[in-house]
């Protein structure tokens, strides 16, 4: 019953997360306002929409525009921080809204849907809702919405009584809070624009939407009148990159699908052990008359109905399994794919049907086995070994099983390109590595058993009984292959992803210091007279093949030409020659893999000054880690100042020459604290960032291992009474109860340990997958595979650990009984 | 070897108390076969569980050595715990009714695993032990593969192997058919005798009893030889 409400929850909780964050990654494109059919932003994050924009377009006569504003901000009480994330303070222009013709009259939610041809999430209906209480934002009280969770976190650190208030940070008391279920809240507080510029003069406006149609002729208009740092978005584009949507899908479909598996293992062992510790008495009634088919329908009502049962109480400690865990989610899905996760709507029922489905198939499956061994072992009086012949039919099964997975696993991977198969492919290649292990296990102790000397008895005798544990355990182990193979292969992919990412952001950040500024001054302008030495990025956004990449300068001098990191490259020596002559190019891995293009192939871009298209080789494939663009780059001689944007400045240059610059900078408005960043700092900024970003990945994996040392704790307390007689033994024989207890723990830790040696070729496999499949078609990048023993050594240390934190449990408990009261039990 | 002095056990069942071994006082000697007989639930393991220091006495001794006088260490109801472990594994043998023997080792290795716990090891004595329970043919077979009478039989071996001083046995031929009891009572007693091991079995079994050199009958707590 505990391991089927452990599956259940951490199913519920991994549903309930993904869901919310589906969510919410939806709502990123869809708006609280209903009859959004365009949006204004800025072109990069690095240029800022400003109010003189908002007014120089209305100005120009485009009335339907609503400006929007936001500010991440923390809430206060008592000038005491509450929230532990900060909270997207989102300030509408009501007043332009409610003027809006099509705001009175809402479009039916068919047409929108239609219109917008994006799944209903319930948004479109929620926003007609909203609309209604936008109209109170402006006539009534200041007054600000958000969603129902919100609201509760929030007032969980108030006391009522005292009637204390929200604040800001300088004391500001925060308009009446309005509670509003829609997912579109998401993370935000909406309120109306002035109030949101009363408390935080400082945020800046984020988007302004166009709310109804335009015509073909206002739309060309609208594009005439943008200026070049901002763009206008169909709000049905989705416009965010496919391969960000994809990859965040990829994460939660891989999240979801490993907490699976890992819960239908569990389901099946827990069924499995509790019929098999009941197969005498089963054995009994048959014996009695009673038909095979009478126990079957009796054992499966009452499997159904502790699934049921299980089920109920698992999904509501998954609720709230997901609400503790959603802050750390939420950062990291924050930092990993730069979506506001919010609090989805989680409909208990949908929830509870998912769960109680999977739940049962487990049960269901684990129900007909020990009936099937039953109706063979009813003659006899005393549970028999296999005949050799039954051995090898089983045996043989096993290693078919593990050439058909393996040979499938084999032929998808390279021949399909579909996520899905890939997927597919990795969990075939984990099972047959489960089949692998179980097929080896006898051999592999039997090796170990010869290492251990004959003045160990006991330690001799353990090992023997962990061959036995292992055909009782079988599920739980492979549930815990199956954690640490991802375990390693998560883990070396990470590493060799960090390794990637560190090795290529030293080389290629090899100026002294860097300048993030957009638009003006220019900081090139700054520099001189300083003995700076300046080198510009310059970057434009075009269109190729329908999709819009980056275009970026690169220096051609000997320093930046060492900087490149490439990870393939043509074989002509003359490579930067023809680089800096304009014939051929530098693209990185997203715009090769993304566009199936190779080193030597020809192709046609627009000119970055001119726009005239012309053909270019491509020289080289460069890594370019965490950007979701494709990108290629060309000489900067190529750019024109004028036409291109500058964002990012390198700099050399001594100390001294620095400060120059530095109060240059602080004379013309730019503060150097935030824009001026030292090549270390910025180093570790980014290498920080990545590691925050692969938490969720570790708190994954030790998820994953815990919920398989539980499975492998269920099977031990069930199979406690098995393994009683033999632990009463040694202790008569005058061994101490912790002897028996370290015994008992050491045959466990055996299988585990075997486990982890089959589980370490298999991980390094996985992460094989990962890196050069998956990664390849999710991400469109890939690195070397690091295997750093260390790392192996340190994950074996770990899963070791937790097997023996979580089983040690049983364990004690069972060697804490006196030696008397076993012996009277078995005699 | 052992001197069970005034021994007292009794427990509360329902708020009532039950004393199930009231003033029991025996001398055990080296090389002794004793049987205890019993109706159901009259203490006989009860009282093989105080000799084999499993249990604790309500009041009364069990002096080692014959001594007369309890003195620091001899008395084995006061022992800690690592002291009852360590009397067990190197003076104590003990056979139940059910075989326990260990189903994933071989006889062999289930004969010598006391032995090997005591760093006892002695080839020849291990054989003779063997021989004389005429199981040296199934030293290779698991303990599923024997009969019942074989398997009790590889008990007492066991229980033999590191050379005690006293062999506990719990209505050791109480699982057995009258042919294999009478086969393994009697090699029980003679290879005891033989090895100068004292023994002390809790039977049921009249004709069992009657292959000991004392009889004795536990009846209403009060122990006395017939």
């Amino acid at each position: 019953m505990v391991s089927l409400i452990i599956a259940a929850a951490g199913l519920s909780a991994v549903l309930v997360i993904n869901s919310s964050a589906k969510q919410s990654y939806s709502s990123e494109q869809q708006f609280l306002v209903a009859n959004v059919t365009y949006t204004i932003t800025s072109t990069s994050s690095k240029l800022k929409l400003s109010k003189q924009d908002y007014s120089a377009l209305r100005v120009k006569g485009v009335n339907q525009l609503v400006a929007v504003a936001q500010t991440k901000q923390h809430v206060y009480v008592n000038k005491q921080r509450i929230t532990q994330r900060r909270i997207d303070f989102t300030g509408i222009d009501t007043f332009s809204l409610i003027t809006q013709p099509s705001f009175s009259n809402p479009v039916p939610l068919a047409e929108q849907q239609n219109a917008t041809a994006q799944p209903d999430t319930g948004t479109s209906k929620a926003s007609n809702e909203a609309n209604q209480l936008i109209r109170q934002l402006s006539f009534n009280e200041p007054t600000a919405i958000l969603h129902p969770q919100l609201l509760e976190i929030l007032e969980e650190s108030i006391n009522a009584n005292l009637s204390q208030q929200f604040t800001t940070q300088f004391g500001e008391p925060l308009a009446g809070l309005v509670a509003f279920e829609s997912a579109v809240l998401g993370n935000d507080i909406i309120m109306d624009i002035a109030e949101l510029y009363r408390l935080y003069p400082d945020a800046e406006l984020s988007m302004l939407l166009v709310v109804g149609d335009l015509t073909r002729a206002q739309e060309d208009a609208l594009r005439q009148f943008l200026p070049d740092n901002l763009k206008l978005t169909s709000a049905n584009d989705g416009e965010q990159d496919s391969e960000l949507t994809s990859s965040f899908h990829l994460n939660l479909m891989a999240m979801a699908l490993l907490m699976f598996v890992v819960c239908l293992f569990i389901v099946v062992n827990a069924v499995n052990l509790l019929l098999n510790s009941r197969l005498t008495w089963l054995k009994i009634c048959r014996q009695l008359g009673i038909s095979r088919q009478q126990l079957f329908v009796v054992q499966l009502i009452e499997i159904v109905l502790l699934t049921l049962l299980a089920s109920f109480i698992g999904v509501l400690l998954g609720i709230e399994l997901a609400k503790l865990a959603s802050p750390t989610v939420q950062a990291t899905l924050e930092n990993l794919y730069s979506v506001e996760v919010g609090f989805g709507e989680v409909s208990i029922i949908g929830l509870f049907i998912q769960v109680f489905g999977i739940c049962l198939i487990g049960s269901v499956c684990a129900t007909f086995i020990p009936l099937n061994k039953l109706n063979h072992q009813l003659a006899q009086t005393k549970d028999v070994p296999l005949s050799l012949t039954q051995q090898r039919f089983w045996n043989g099964a096993i290693w078919l099983s593990f050439g058909l997975f393996a040979g499938i696993a084999y032929i998808i991977l390279n021949n399909a390109q579909a996520l899905w198969l890939l997927l597919i492919a990795t969990a075939l290649v984990i099972l047959s590595g489960c089949c692998l292990l179980l097929a080896n296990y006898p051999s592999m102790l039997a090796f170990i058993q010869r290492f251990i000397p004959d003045r160990f008895p006991l330690l001799q005798l353990s090992s023997k009984q962990s061959l036995a544990l292992s055909g009782k355990t079988k599920i739980a182990c492979c549930a815990f292959f199956i954690a640490a193979t991802s375990n390693i292969g998560m883990n070396l992919m990470v590493d060799s992803f960090r390794g990637a990412t560190a090795g290529w952001l030293e080389q290629r950040l090899a100026a002294d210091y860097y300048v993030y500024n957009s638009g003006e001054p220019n900081i090139a302008e700054l520099a001189k007279n300083t003995g700076v030495n300046v080198s510009q990025r310059l970057e434009n956004y075009i269109s190729f093949q329908g999709k819009e990449m980056q275009q970026f300068s690169y220096p051609t001098d000997e320093f930046n030409q060492q900087a490149m990191v490439f990870y393939e490259q043509s074989e002509n020596k003359n490579l930067w020659r023809q680089f800096e002559q304009g014939k051929g190019v530098l693209v990185n891995q997203q715009f090769a893999f993304g566009f199936k293009y190779q080193v030597n192939d020809v192709i046609e871009l627009p000119h970055p000054s001119t726009s005239e298209l012309s053909s270019y080789k491509i020289l080289g494939i460069v890594y370019d880690f965490g950007n979701p663009y494709a990108q290629v780059l060309m000489p900067f001689d190529m750019f024109e100042l004028s036409k291109s944007k500058c964002c990012i400045y390198a700099l050399q240059g001594a100390e001294s020459k620095i400060d120059l610059l530095r109060e240059n900078m602080l004379a013309a408005g730019v503060n150097p604290d935030t824009q001026l960043l030292k090549t270390e700092d910025l180093l570790a900024l980014s290498m920080q960032a990545f590691d925050n970003t692969f938490i969720i990945t570790d708190g994954l994996n030790v998820v994953t291992l815990l919920v398989a040392a539980l499975s492998l704790a269920c099977a031990i307390i069930v199979l406690m009474n098995d393994i009683r007689p033999q632990n009463m033994l040694i202790r008569s024989m005058g061994v101490s109860a912790l002897k028996t207890q370290l015994l008992a723990l050491f045959q466990y830790l055996l299988l585990c340990f075997v486990a982890l040696i089959f589980a370490t070729p298999f991980g390094i496999l996985l992460s094989w997958i990962l890196i050069v499949d998956i990664n390849y078609q999710a991400f469109s990048w890939t690195y070397p595979l690091i295997i750093n023993p260390l790392k192996i050594l340190q994950i074996y240390a770990t899963s070791l650990l937790v097997v023996a934190i979580v089983i040690a449990i049983p364990i004690v408990r069972a060697g804490k009984r006196p030696l008397i009261e076993d012996i009277r039990w078995l005699n | 070897m052992l001197a069970l002095k005034n021994l007292k056990k009794s427990y509360t069942d329902a708020g009532e108390q039950h004393t199930i071994l009231n003033n029991i006082n025996l001398t055990i000697n080296a090389g002794d076969s004793i049987s205890i007989q019993g109706a159901s639930g009259s203490g006989k393991s009860t009282l093989l569980h105080l000799l084999a220091a499993l249990d604790k006495p309500d009041s009364g001794e069990i002096l080692l050595n014959n001594s007369q006088q309890p003195n620091q260490g001899n008395d084995i109801t006061q022992f800690t715990e690592k002291e009852a472990d360590a009397y067990r594994q190197f003076r104590v043998g003990l056979i139940f009714q059910k075989f326990n023997l260990i189903d994933c080792i071989t006889v062999m290795e289930n004969v010598m695993l006391p032995a090997k716990i005591t760093g006892k090891v002695q080839g020849e004595y291990i054989q003779e032990l063997l021989d004389a329970l005429d199981i040296h043919r199934h030293i290779n077979k698991l303990p599923s593969q024997l009969s019942g009478g074989e398997q009790q039989r590889v008990a007492i071996a066991r229980g033999l192997s590191h050379q005690p001083p006293l062999l506990l046995a719990d209505e050791p031929t109480g699982n057995l058919d009258s042919k294999n009891s009478d086969l393994v009572s009697h090699l029980l007693v003679t290879t005891c005798k033989k090895l100068n091991t004292a023994l002390v079995m809790v039977t049921h079994s009249q004709k069992v009893a009657l292959l000991t050199q004392q009889q004795w009958y536990l009846d209403d707590g009060r122990l006395t030889q017939i």
